[in-house]
């Protein structure tokens, strides 16, 4: 059919086009997930170089319901490859999803609502080219992906076959989120929107998938991110996982294809519906206008962390009857009632939704001020230490709300479950002694934001450092220094340890400083538009 | 304490801001005096956004002296702002808010915003104001900027291409609004590159390029440096018309009716001339001055034969 085939035209010059405009981030992605992968199988190398260690591992961590609904299944947890993958299991569950609906997203409905779709169809471009060359790149991403990966696992010396398997298992997870994406890019009219509707859906397969794991039910085809673990590369390795990634692929890749066929350029199906004819007067303050444009992200985050705690409050017990029936695992795992475990985890993720929170609030100045839309406040009077101050304070409150309700969520679950009201004071003190340096990396982000945009994204990485030392800091035998760099781990590991006072106040002081350097920074320089 | 100071709102001298090696304004000069309308002209990247951001005190200046309201930019950002509005010239807008809540939003932080006046404004802009600022086209996004701003009780409006992307129509509608405001005695600096509006609202104008001003004056005064072609048909060959100062390019047809003339006279020979001409009883007189595109594109071109007071400032060539 020669309509079906025009309507490809284009499509290798678009490609070429954007992997000239988006190799950073391509190149970004690649390097972050072969190179957590292979940073890890090095660490556990390293770690757990005797059989009889890895057999101590297989026989505490990989029975624990917390770490299997945390990392999903282990298989083959007697080599370095299985243990490397069970490992890899939580951070890498939810990073590498993401990391593939955001270059999806990328390529797709942020080129669009930028106009730079119009400008590119307007020419001798195909319906269909933009979609097909942006799968292209997911393509070509997923396979640098998996190639690289190979190469680090196999450098590491784990066997080839193995190896084989897990990065092409890794490749085939991101090709099939990525196609997610590009569904959401074309349903969603905005990108804001495809983004938030891929983190709600990436948190509801790792909830559901650590559900299940925790629980222990036979029931691994609930959700993909389970099919991750059942490739079980080191052990018997399956394929039907791959089948499942490759038709979900091929279908949410239909999906997508059929809607931008039939779609109008510019449209989506979650459209935009008409609004209020008269501002609020609220709105007219920095603390008004900042609410008012963070709420949805604020409402989607405070959601993620009453998600988590409640999922992980209802796995307490089970997690708690084993472990405390089992000494060595109480040794093994440094604490003196099961249920800290549980609730320790738990509060990292919830102070992860936290940070997030504090950190994308901030960012979200920088398209503010980009657009010129600063500018064009900033030209009223209000002046820009009272705008700084304002936004800011909103963005800080929101942080430490998304802490409280995630904190009452696991509390409240924890203590219906156990039937012990004493676990909602448990998470509820974890969750205030978290406060201080949730607020702290608020005004790191403030700091950033005020130094200038390129600097803004170090925030993100402040967030993911705090992952890392909070699931990983074992694993990578990270130095004492690098993980007090996370200000979680500065407080202490709640509740297992105490508070740590002079930490406390060294944060508080500190965030104090950082506030004012950058209120004075945002006073002094430029505006970059406007 | 503004009267006794100047009678300018915007006093600006010698400006200079550079980013990098790139010197965006070199040594501008530009004032603005109390109710007048001052049009602010330049091709492309002269530097006139940058002038209004470092009027707006979003921009430190390297070097010069400016003034707003007697008041210092950057200093006193806040008083001053509180006693303009403005309309930046791509109007960006909060893609999830409604065109209502966005003018609400700007007028408010402006904070002199008369709603009864906003409602008036949106109904002769013919804004739809329920509609999400993302579904807006350019035009529309900018009635959105106008309509916040032009509702505000400012003394100072500053409006940088405001116009951008309206529809005939509406401009017409702009040009009504500017001039009822400028009758209530309001000062407005008008960035533009639409002629025909300057033309229409302007009193003073001010010409910049490549960051200096060229020059600043009167429409009249700026004719008044050109060259007036006249052109008529006479019985008989005029007398003397040879002799006078300032008139060149002489030239006559002979024609079955009479003598055809074709002459360019300066701004003050121009009289004379004219006289001459109608001494011999013309058939048909017409005397052209330049059109103001002429006016600007002499003024905007690299080699800027401006004639006239304003030689001084024009730079290389």
């Amino acid at each position: 059919m020669t309509s079906a085939s025009l309507s490809l035209t284009g499509v290798l010059s678009l490609l070429r086009l954007s992997l000239r405009s988006g190799w950073l981030g391509i190149l970004g992605t690649t390097l972050l997930v072969a190179g957590l992968i292979t940073a890890v199988a090095l660490s556990i190398d390293s770690l757990y170089a005797s059989l009889a260690e890895r057999q101590q591992y297989e026989a505490t961590l990989g029975e624990s319901p917390a770490s299997q609904a945390f990392n999903g299944r282990g298989y083959g947890l007697d080599t370095i490859g299985g243990i490397t993958a069970y490992e890899v299991g939580f951070l890498g569950q939810l990073l590498f999803p993401l990391l593939a609906v955001h270059l999806a997203i990328r390529h797709t409905r942020r080129e669009e609502e930028a106009g730079r779709t119009e400008l590119m169809t307007a020419t001798r471009v195909g319906r269909l080219a933009p979609l097909a060359a942006a799968s292209l790149t997911v393509l070509v991403t997923m396979t640098a992906i998996g190639v690289l990966t190979f190469a680090g696992t196999v450098w590491v010396g784990l066997p080839p076959a193995g190896a084989g398997w897990y990065a092409a298992g890794t490749a085939a997870l991101m090709l099939c989120f990525a196609s997610l994406g590009l569904l959401l890019g074309q349903v969603a009219q905005s990108a804001r929107t495809g983004y938030l509707v891929g983190l709600a859906a990436v948190t509801a397969a790792f909830l559901v998938r650590a559900l299940i794991d925790g629980s222990g039910w036979d029931a691994v085809w609930a959700s993909p991110l389970g099919w991750f673990a059942e490739f079980r590369p080191f052990s018997e390795p399956q394929v039907w996982p791959l089948f499942a990634f490759l038709v979900s692929t091929v279908v949410l890749l239909s999906g997508a294809a059929v809607i931008a066929v039939r779609r109008d350029l510019g449209a989506g199906i979650l459209a935009a519906s008409a609004g209020p004819e008269r501002g609020r007067e609220y709105l007219s303050t920095a603390m008004g206008l900042s609410w008012r444009l963070n709420r949805a992200m604020v409402l989607a985050w405070a959601v993620t962390a009453m998600l988590w705690g409640g999922v992980f409050g209802l796995l307490t017990q089970e997690m708690a009857e084993l472990v405390d029936a089992n000494p060595t695992m109480l040794e093994a795992l440094g604490v003196d009632d099961g249920s800290d475990v549980v609730t320790s985890l738990a509060v990292v993720v919830i102070c992860l939704a936290a940070t997030a929170t504090a950190v994308q609030g901030m960012s979200r100045l920088i398209s503010e001020e980009s657009s010129g839309r600063l500018g064009t406040v900033l030209a009223a009077r209000i002046s820009r230490k009272r705008f700084w101050l304002g936004w800011w304070s909103v963005v800080g409150a929101s942080a430490v709300v998304v802490l409280v309700l995630g904190s009452v969520a696991l509390g409240l679950v924890t203590w219906t479950v156990m039937a012990e009201p004493a676990a909602l004071a448990t998470a509820m003190k974890v969750g205030f002694g978290y406060a201080v340096p949730v607020v702290f990396v608020a005004a790191v982000a403030a700091l950033l934001r005020s130094m200038g945009q390129r600097w803004t994204v170090l925030g993100w990485a402040l967030v993911g450092w705090i992952a890392t030392v909070g699931f990983l800091a074992e694993t990578l035998q990270l130095p004492g220094w690098a993980r007090d760099i996370s200000p979680l781990h500065l407080v202490g590991q709640l509740p297992q340890e105490d508070i740590n006072g002079w930490a406390l106040a060294v944060l508080a002081a500190g965030g104090g400083f950082l506030l004012l350097l950058s209120v004075g920074l945002m006073s002094r320089r430029d505006l970059e538009t406007g | 304490m503004r009267e006794s100071l100047s009678e300018n709102l915007v006093q600006a001298q010698g400006l200079v801001k550079a980013f990098g090696a790139f010197r965006a304004l070199d040594g501008l000069d530009l004032s603005v005096a109390e109710g007048e309308v001052h049009g602010f002209l330049g091709p492309n990247g002269a530097g006139k956004s940058t002038t209004i951001r470092a009027l707006l005190g979003q921009l430190r200046l390297n070097a010069g002296k400016a003034e707003v309201f007697g008041m210092h930019p950057w200093k006193d950002s806040v008083q001053i702002h509180g006693r303009l509005a403005y309309v930046p010239g791509d109007t960006s807008l909060w893609p999830g808010l409604s065109g209502g809540e966005c003018i609400d939003v700007l007028g408010g932080f402006q904070g002199s915003m008369d709603s009864r006046r906003r409602d008036e404004l949106v109904e002769r802009f013919e804004l739809d104001p329920t509609k999400r600022a993302r579904t807006y086209s350019k035009g529309n996004r900018q009635k959105v900027a106008l309509v916040a701003a032009l509702s505000c009780d400012a003394e100072l409006f500053i409006l940088d291409e405001p116009t951008s992307g309206l529809d005939p129509l509406m401009e017409a509608v702009f040009q009504k609004v500017i001039t009822e405001l400028n009758r209530e005695g309001r000062t407005v600096l008008l960035s533009s590159h639409i002629l025909a509006e300057v033309e229409a609202l302007c009193d003073r104008v001010t010409i910049i390029r490549s960051g200096k001003t060229v020059s600043t004056g009167t429409l009249e005064q700026l004719r008044s440096g050109t060259l007036t072609t006249v052109e008529a048909t006479t019985g008989r060959r005029p007398p003397g018309l040879e002799d006078i100062d300032g008139v060149t390019d002489l030239r006559f047809e002979n024609h079955p009716h009479g003598v055809r003339l074709r002459l360019v006279a300066t701004h003050a020979a121009m009289p004379e001339a004219v006289a001459a001409v109608t001494a011999a009883a013309p058939t048909d007189l017409v005397v052209r001055p330049p059109s103001l595109e002429q006016l600007f594109l002499e003024h905007y071109q690299d080699s800027g034969h401006s004639r006239g007071g304003a030689d001084s400032a024009v730079g290389e060539s």
